[in-house]
């Protein structure tokens, strides 16, 4: 029993990040901000311990919620949950991501949310977590799609909870996306019901696997196929499903745009992962065109969406283009179909998780020194002024753009390094290659348009001195910075707990 | 009469007998027009509630066997042909309904701050003044 | 027929003239001085005849084509499935395991109720999180505005009104009580706490609308609102935490056992299941009035 607790571990996650969710709806606004940190501290350190046991014992464990485990046949009766060194890597680093968030935008918070509903953005905060941690955890397909659910609502609700400016309307049109994205998902998952007659994820292949041998209801399949990796793509804002990125980013508070594009998205795109390695295996998608579309949509997402981040006369419309061309990458790899460049994508979306909080939550604050705007031509000099804000924007600029030392280095040289495999397709391989290279040159052209402008004053400046950084901003961003030179500068001991979380990820 | 037989080879052999099936399709392609084509926001939402109702109709059907019982009484027996109707898509059924109810009651909260602030409920009109609003700031 | 149309589009209400939606004149009154900006005559054209330029036309054309196109292979995919009504996939181990065995394993003659509270228990606790997180939405969206020169939104008003009120004397016992058994006896016949709840709720709305929001407040406020749904969502928490740990570490559970030794049929056999239908139902009932006053009026 002594070691074996570590296994319920999860599941204890999961309930405290409920409770204090609960508990966060009737507390004052000081009582809930650090009752949401201390549930994001509670959750990293059992993550971490389910971390380091699963990593130690070279195994992956499923955890029964309920009384009932599987029969001798392998079929599930109830829900499971299941984790291995991945999955506890991924919980723990969205805690500790999501307590960064929460910190580091707190000043932005006080300023844009009103006082007496502040404790319900903490509520919001909590459940985010929940959701995103289930989402990675579960085996049941049903249960992913009602987690999928939560975190809809709940990141629709820390978007809206500023009040000020178009924000209602950008709610309006994330919602709609994002409702016709859960639409179809839903619509997929019970035809994949009707074929198999199973809701776990592991019976659900078996089953697929049988009846695809024999050729029976291969149309139906493929219109599952597609209805599922459509909805999931809608909702992670992919190439043709991403114009609800700049309104929503732009007019929220920094935290809540840092939470949404940082971990919501991810817990998406984590769960197409996890339903194109477990549930239609790699040898029964391999003769379909799944992957090829993912793939084209990504080089897609890559160049358009930079090229319409170069057109933006404000700095938060910039970075949601840059997050749309950023999950672009993530597409890329998991489209690419081998195991090399999906350690490439998981990568990227650690990468990704780091630099768009310390983007979005440094430009807020170098927003507060020119007069409250966001326009390029009112942020002039303002680098000069607030110093630490400048230094952290222009480390995640860099990061994004792919200098060596930052963690935007690795992760494409990781990508370059799974397109030069021999096992891929060759006009794979070239298009790659191409969309590599011009979206990094795009990268270059607006990020670094943007530090040559936070730098560079007009002429006859007033000078306006910062008396005192708030200790909430200084931890969050300096953290955040600190993350990414670690990922950019030691990240074998990562890339190693990656390799290893894959090949017990099947 | 070559497009005609490919037109035709895409339907199946049950095309009859399934007609429930086509029917809650019809209904969930009747929700998305609305959802598409509509301008004002009421309707949109209506059309969501459709298409959802759409996709628990298809559920529903699902389950059904025909001269079942309801499996509702204790110590039931099964058999290889059934004689009890399918209990997992009712479950399935519940828990889709709390979602829609909920996200109805948040798209109608939004409708109502939204026309607090335009009076008026066509999106497109809406998105005029909001465009407006954005050139005034430039 | 002029009528009719104006109807459908949502321009006109003919029952009620007092709640007709703005004019268009109003509309830009009211923009030009509340949000202080002009309107000019081509934005004054657009509200009133809409005007259907080439990116419209665009668009139109576009998602008409797409969207046939996706209706056409949706239900040209669904003749393909196996017939309705006969026995499918989906009569296998699993749906004859939850009949076979619900009453052995869950002592729930409702197997349906068994197998949400039981054996997919997961599911119905993140649901009730799903109704919690919609009810905090609608909340800080809609409390505390500040009323601008909106309608009074007079529309039906029923607290004079002598045959509402005596009905709803004799008939809102009857509802509560109904309410009440469906959420006990959610594991003896079909219920359970979602209809249950959504019963006694609708309850709470029909003395709310026959009796006047005052009379409402006295005992059901914005506190006894937080409590209850804390008290429910904590109690839900905390049983399936301890049902989880000691189901899935395979550990023996007392609790449980005590709980078999009622007979098959009485209402205490349940189990867990009994003690989840009434938190269930408690959320679900405040929920459901929640929204209802939060549209009504903006505060609970």
């Amino acid at each position: 029993m002594g070691e074996d607790i570590i296994l319920a571990f999860p599941l204890l996650s999961i309930i405290v990040c409920f409770i204090g969710a609960v508990l966060c709806s009737f507390s004052k606004k000081q009582v809930a901000f650090y009752i949401s940190l201390i549930v994001c501290m509670v959750v990293f350190a059992l993550s971490l311990s389910v971390l380091i046991y699963t990593y130690k014992n070279d195994a992956s464990f499923i955890y029964t919620m309920g009384h009932f485990g599987p029969n001798e046949d392998g079929i599930r009766i109830c829900n499971e949950i299941r984790f291995g060194p991945l999955e506890g890597f991924l919980a723990t680093f969205f805690a500790f991501v999501l307590s960064l968030c929460i910190l580091g935008g707190k000043a932005c918070q006080d300023k844009d949310i009103d006082k007496k509903k502040h404790n319900l953005f903490f509520v919001m905060m909590c459940l985010i977590l929940v959701s995103n941690i289930s989402l990675i955890y579960t085996n049941d397909i049903f249960t992913g799609f009602v987690f999928l659910e939560l975190s809809t609502l709940a990141s629709c609700g820390c978007l809206m909870v500023k009040d000020k400016g178009p924000t209602i309307l950008s709610c309006i049109r994330y919602m709609i996306f994002n409702l016709v994205g859960s639409g179809l998902f839903l619509l997929g998952i019970i035809i994949m019901y009707n074929l198999t007659g199973y809701l776990s994820i592991e019976n659900i292949a078996s089953s697929l696997k049988n009846t695809m041998a024999n050729g029976q209801f291969t149309m139906p399949y493929y219109v599952s196929f597609s209805l599922i990796v459509t909805g999931l793509s809608i909702k992670s804002g992919v190439f043709p499903f991403h114009f609800w990125m700049p309104d929503a980013y732009g007019c929220a508070t920094s935290s809540s745009s840092s939470i949404v594009s940082g971990i919501v998205t991810k817990g998406y795109i984590l769960l197409l992962i996890k339903v194109i390695c477990r549930m239609f295996t790699y040898e029964v998608i391999s003769n379909t065109l799944l992957l090829n579309i993912l793939f084209v949509l990504g080089v897609l997402s890559m160049i358009i969406a930079s090229i319409n981040a170069i057109h933006q006369t404000s700095i938060d419309r910039m970075i949601a283009f840059s997050s749309a061309a950023q999950i672009g990458y993530i597409f890329m790899g998991i489209g690419i179909g081998e195991e090399a460049a999906l350690i490439a994508a998981i990568f990227h979306i650690l990468t990704h998780a780091i630099t768009k909080p310390l983007l979005f939550i440094s430009s807020e604050h170098l927003s507060y020194v020119s007069n409250d705007s966001k326009k390029f031509k009112n942020m002039r000099g303002c680098g000069r002024i607030d110093i630490i804000s400048g230094i952290c924007f222009s480390i995640g600029a860099l990061s994004m753009v792919g200098i060596p030392l930052f963690a935007g280095f690795i992760s494409k040289y990781l990508f370059v390094e799974a397109s030069l495999s021999n096992t891929i397709q060759p006009w794979m391989e070239i298009l790659a290659l191409i969309a590599l290279l011009a979206s990094t040159l795009l990268n270059t052209i607006y990020f670094l348009r943007t530090m040559i402008t936070i730098y560079l004053p007009y002429p006859n400046e007033k000078k306006f001195v910062i008396k005192k950084y708030p200790w909430t901003y200084l931890t969050g961003v300096v953290m955040l910075s600190l993350l990414n030179l670690f990922l950019g500068v030691g990240s074998s001991l990562i890339m190693d707990i990656i390799k290893k979380g894959i090949e017990l990820f099947y | 009469m070559n497009t005609i037989n490919i037109f035709l080879s895409l339907f199946g052999e049950n095309a009859i007998a399934n007609y429930v099936y086509i029917v809650s399709f019809l209904l969930f392609a009747i929700g998305f027009s609305m959802l598409l084509f509509h301008h004002n926001l009421i309707k949109k939402i209506i059309g969501m509630d459709i298409m959802d109702s759409g996709v628990y109709l298809f559920l529903t059907a699902m389950g059904y066997y025909r001269e079942t019982l309801a499996p509702i009484g204790g110590d039931l027996v099964t058999n290889d042909i059934p004689n009890y109707s399918n209990p997992i898509p009712p479950g399935l059924v519940l828990t889709g309904i709390v979602v829609s109810v909920s996200v109805s009651a948040i798209m109608l909260a939004l409708a109502i701050r939204l026309y607090k602030k335009y009076h008026t409920l066509e999106l497109d009109k809406i998105f005029m003044f909001e465009k407006k609003q954005h050139d005034l700031e430039k | 027929m002029a009528k009719f149309k104006k109807w459908l589009n949502g321009e006109e209400d003919i029952f009620n003239k007092e709640v007709a939606p703005y004019k268009e004149e109003e509309i830009c009154h009211f923009i030009e001085t509340k949000l202080n900006e002009s309107v000019t005559a081509k934005e004054k054209q657009t509200l009133v005849s809409r005007v259907i330029t080439t990116q419209v036309l665009f668009y139109l054309i576009l998602s008409s084509i797409a969207f046939l196109l996706f209706i056409l292979v949706l239900v040209a995919f669904s003749t393909h499935l196996s017939k309705f009504g006969e026995a499918t996939l989906t009569w296998n181990y699993v749906s004859r395991y939850y009949i076979d065995h619900s009453l052995a394993d869950t002592k729930a003659i409702n197997s349906i109720t068994g197998m949400i509270l039981d054996y997919r228990a997961f599911d119905t606790l993140c649901e009730s999180f799903v109704l919690f997180s919609a009810i905090t939405c609608v909340f800080v969206l809609l409390s505390g505005l500040k009323d601008d020169n909106l309608h009074e939104n007079k529309g039906f008003v029923f607290d004079k009104d002598p045959i509402v009120k005596y009905a709803t004397c004799i008939l809102l016992p009857m509802i509560f009580i109904f309410g009440v058994y469906v959420v006990l006896n959610g594991h003896l016949s079909p219920g359970g706490g979602f209809s249950g709840g959504a019963i006694i709720g609708a309850g709470l709305i029909l003395f709310s609308l026959a009796f006047g929001d005052k009379e409402a407040q006295r005992f059901f406020k914005l506190k006894t609102f937080k409590t209850i749904s804390a008290i429910a969502l904590l109690g839900y928490s905390l049983v399936k935490c301890y049902s989880f740990f000691m189901g899935g570490m395979g550990i023996f559970d007392p609790i449980h056992h005590w709980f078999f030794t009622f007979a098959d049929g009485s209402i205490l056999s349940g189990g867990y299941i009994l003690i989840l239908n009434i938190c269930v139902g408690a959320v679900v009932s405040c929920t459901m009035y929640g929204f209802y006053c939060l549209f009504k009026k903006g505060d609970i």
